[in-house]
Formats: C-alpha cells, sequence, structure tokens
C-alpha cells in the first residue's frame, strides 16, 4: 500500500488495526486483573504447570528463532512459492 | 513413497484403526505417532521441495502445497498433543459417544485436509473441500449441546451454500478455458500455463465466486457467522485446529485459482477484490471484537481479522505475499496457544463470558500468564516478530 501510494487504505487498515487491538486488550486485560468475589486460591488449588502451558509457550516461542535465524530451508520454499506467483523480491 | 505413504495412507490406517478400536489410550497413540510422520513427510516436502507424487498424477506436492502442509500437520500434532487433557475433563455419560468419535474424526481430518493441499485438479479440489467440512461435524458437535448443533447447522449451511459458489466459480473457469484447451487442462499446471489464453470476462467471474465461495471456508466477512459459532462452539482443540489449519487450508485452494489469475490481465482486478475482502473483514473483526463479550468468540473474530490481513498482503502482492504467508504460519502458532488457554478457562471458571473470567492472573496462573502472552503475540508485539520480517 505504501508502495503504491494508496494512503486511503493504508489509513483505513491501520485504524481498524488500532480499534482491534483496543478492543481486544481492553477484554484480556479486563479477564487478568478484575478482582473475583473471592480471595485468591488455596494452595492446594493452584493451577500447576502442565502440558498445555507448555504446548502454549513453545508456540508463541517458536517464531522468534524463525525470525531471527530465518532458515534457508523455510525461506528457499517461500521464495518458491512467489516464484510461482511472478514475485521476484 | 514413503513421503506418499505418510502423507496419505497414513491416516487413512488411522481413521479406520480409530474406528474399530476402542481403546482411547491406543488411539491416542496411534494418531500422534500418524501425525509425527505427517509432520516429518511435510517437512521433508517443504525442505527438498521434492514431489513424491508421480508424475501425471492429479496429485502432487508443490512449494505451495509443502508449505501449507507443515501448517496442517504442525497444529495437528499440537492438538492430538493437548487432547488426552481435554478428553479427560470430559467426564460423564453424555461425551461417550462423542469421546469415542473424537479420534476416528481427527484422523479423518487430517486425510482430508491432506487431500485438498495434494489436489492439483480444479474439480476434484472441489470434491475434497467439501470432505473437511463433514470431517469437522462430529468434533464441532462434541459438546452435544443445543448451542453446537445450531452451529454445526449453520456452519455446514453456509460452507455448503460457499461451495455452491465455489462449484459456479470452477464452471466459469471452464468456461474461460474453452476451446483451448482438453479435459486434462483442467489441472493447476496446465491452466496456469494456458493462463493468458483464458477469456478474461469469464475468469473475472469466475475469481468473483471463488472467492466469495470460499470466503465461508476461510472465515472472510460477509460470510463469515457460520464459522464463527463453530469456532466459538466448538471444544478447545477442535477450535484450535480450525483456526490454526482449516483455514489456511482454504487459503490455499484461494491462492490455487489466484495462481493462474495472476498470469493475466485479471490479476489487477482480483487483486482490488481481494484488498477490499480483507479490509471488509477488518471492518468486521474491530466492530464485533469491540462489542463481544464472550472469549471465544473473540478469538474467532480475532482470526477474521488475520485472514482479513492475510487477505490483503495476497491482494497487494510483492513483498506483502511473503508477509501473508508468514502471517498464516504464525497465526496458526498463536492460535492453537490461545484456543488451548481458553480451554484451560473455560473448564476453570465453567463460562464463556468475559465478565464471568475475574482475576485470572490469580486463579489460573500459568493459563492467565500464556493467556497473556498469546495475545501479545497474536498483535504482533515485539519480541514476537512475526509482523516485523
Amino acid at each position: 500500500m505504501i508502495q503504491t501510494a494508496n494512503w486511503f487504505s493504508l489509513f483505513i487498515f491501520l485504524a481498524l488495526l488500532m480499534v482491534i487491538f483496543i478492543g481486544m486488550s481492553r477484554a484480556v486485560l479486563r479477564m487478568l486483573h478484575t478482582p473475583g468475589k473471592s480471595s485468591a486460591p488455596a494452595v492446594a488449588d493452584r493451577e500447576r504447570l502442565n502440558l498445555s502451558h507448555a504446548l502454549g509457550l513453545y508456540a508463541v516461542a517458536a517464531s522468534v528463532p524463525l525470525a531471527v535465524f530465518q532458515p534457508p530451508a523455510l525461506f528457499d520454499s517461500l521464495h518458491a512459492i512467489l516464484a510461482a506467483f511472478g514475485v521476484k523480491l | 513413497m514413503i513421503t506418499t505413504f505418510a502423507l496419505l495412507i497414513l491416516p487413512l490406517i488411522a481413521t479406520v484403526f480409530t474406528i474399530l478400536s476402542s481403546s482411547a489410550r491406543a488411539n491416542q497413540r496411534i494418531t500422534l505417532l500418524v501425525g509425527i510422520a505427517h509432520l516429518i513427510a511435510s517437512l521433508y516436502c517443504l525442505v527438498s521441495l521434492r514431489d513424491p507424487f508421480p508424475n501425471g498424477w492429479w496429485l502432487a506436492v508443490d512449494p505451495l502445497g509443502g508449505f501449507f502442509l507443515t501448517i496442517l500437520a504442525h497444529t495437528f500434532v499440537l492438538v492430538v498433543l493437548y487432547s488426552p487433557s481435554f478428553l479427560q475433563r470430559m467426564q460423564g455419560r453424555e461425551y461417550d459417544h462423542s469421546k469415542r468419535l473424537f479420534y476416528p474424526a481427527l484422523n479423518f481430518y487430517l486425510l482430508a485436509n491432506t487431500l485438498v493441499l495434494v489436489v492439483q485438479q480444479f474439480a476434484i479440489l472441489w470434491v475434497v473441500l467439501e470432505l473437511t467440512t463433514f470431517s469437522l461435524v462430529p468434533l464441532i458437535f462434541f459438546y452435544r449441546s443445543k448451542e453446537s448443533l445450531e452451529a454445526v447447522w449453520k456452519y455446514l449451511f453456509l460452507v455448503s451454500l460457499g461451495l455452491v459458489f465455489l462449484f459456479v466459480g470452477v464452471l466459469f473457469l471452464g468456461i474461460s478455458a474453452r476451446g483451448i484447451s482438453d479435459y486434462t487442462a483442467f489441472s493447476v499446471a496446465r491452466m496456469t500455463a494456458a493462463a493468458p489464453q483464458l477469456n478474461p470476462l469469464w475468469l473475472k467471474a469466475s475469481f468473483i465466486f471463488v472467492l466469495v465461495g470460499l470466503s465461508a471456508k476461510i472465515g472472510l466477512a460477509p460470510m463469515h457467522p457460520g464459522d464463527i459459532d463453530a469456532t466459538s462452539n466448538a471444544p478447545a482443540p477442535v477450535a484450535a485446529l480450525m483456526a490454526g489449519s482449516l483455514r489456511s487450508t482454504a487459503v490455499l485452494v484461494l491462492l490455487r485459482f489466484y495462481q493462474v489469475v495472476a498470469r493475466t490481465d485479471v490479476q489487477p482486478f482480483a487483486q482490488k477484490l481481494l484488498i477490499f475482502a480483507g479490509l471488509l473483514s477488518l471492518g468486521v473483526s474491530a466492530v464485533y471484537i469491540w462489542h463481544n463479550r464472550n472469549f471465544k468468540r473473540l478469538l474467532a473474530y480475532s482470526s477474521v481479522e488475520h485472514l482479513g490481513i492475510i487477505a490483503l498482503g495476497v491482494g497487494i502482492g510483492g513483498v506483502a505475499l511473503l508477509g501473508a504467508l508468514l502471517h498464516l504460519l504464525f497465526n496458526s502458532f498463536g492460535k492453537a496457544a490461545l484456543f488451548f488457554m481458553a480451554g484451560n478457562i473455560h473448564r476453570s471458571y465453567g463460562s464463556r463470558e468475559i465478565d464471568a473470567i475475574t482475576d485470572l492472573q490469580r486463579r489460573l496462573p500459568w493459563s492467565g500468564f500464556v493467556w497473556a502472552l498469546a495475545f501479545l503475540y497474536i498483535i504482533g508485539t515485539p519480541p514476537f516478530v512475526r509482523d516485523f520480517f
């Protein structure tokens, strides 16, 4: 959009992203921080680290090495895909 | 040959095995093994850029297929690893039948989606895409509640309606090639090669119908409601599967058609349509995210937003297309994490209403932490640099 100077579309895009960002933040922060009626759970009831958390942590962390190291195995394939669409970077 | 076996035959065997076997543990193990074998085969296709199918078949793994297969298999393995703890929580006789169907449906889902990703013929692509819809029915209807029944019917109706549009799009694509190609030219490679000779008017009409038809499956506005209800009423692992891989599979089908259009003068028209669909989806999700009171629906609308961004990236083209592909990959990671935590939160609070979830940070410290982290990830906050390539 920047390359084609389509500023109107870019403006709408950024404005909508901002609205979505604020809307989601509002919901997530409310869930995290709104005080409940009961006090903190007893130690025995406390949630322990389990496989679902490990999977969640892995899922969010996995993109960082991909972004930092940009493995040729992935990016060569992506460039081959782009070439199929006539895009050369 | 081994790759072909791992991609297609193993999910088929696992589907049959899990139908016949009554042991949940054995079903889980075989499903996990098949998922891992599928992931290894997909990664092999992605890295080696080799097609495991013989030449002349209607099946092939091109780089595009290899990339989407990896997204599918990776999400599938995560979901299979999460599933035992979910099924363990579902105590009660009302869930017995759903639990029995869970692994067969999961394996059939893998098979149906793999077929969509490897089929290289437009008419067959339409048929196998319908299989992915049917594979999801028992999974979405897991809770057997009135809401999930309504969600299943709504999903089936809207997606099937979309597939009718897609069928018309396929027919128009055939008409656009009338007189210049034979029967076998309906393959993706032959149609792409013959693209400059296609009738532009029919090709435009074809792309309009294809985009509208696939919108229901991808979750793009205005055909998104069926997908929203299905995702928000499905159990957490199924919702993760839908948000992480099913929508990607539908995007691949759209890209197969776009591959043809991209080599013709119709491309600027298709790009405008995709940009419009992307912005419309962003607009719709912005409105609904703001007013929404159900956290699973919030995630479902977040998927509409992200698929809108992806449609926008494909429409803009160039480096934005690379961004769109990476966004697809990382969206599947983030949505899996968010839906897994949504499952934990739902189980602990017994509600999907945002107002009913209080003090998450103290009551579920780990789920709250991963939930917040995944939220930062999904909105593209550094260091989760998925949007900053």
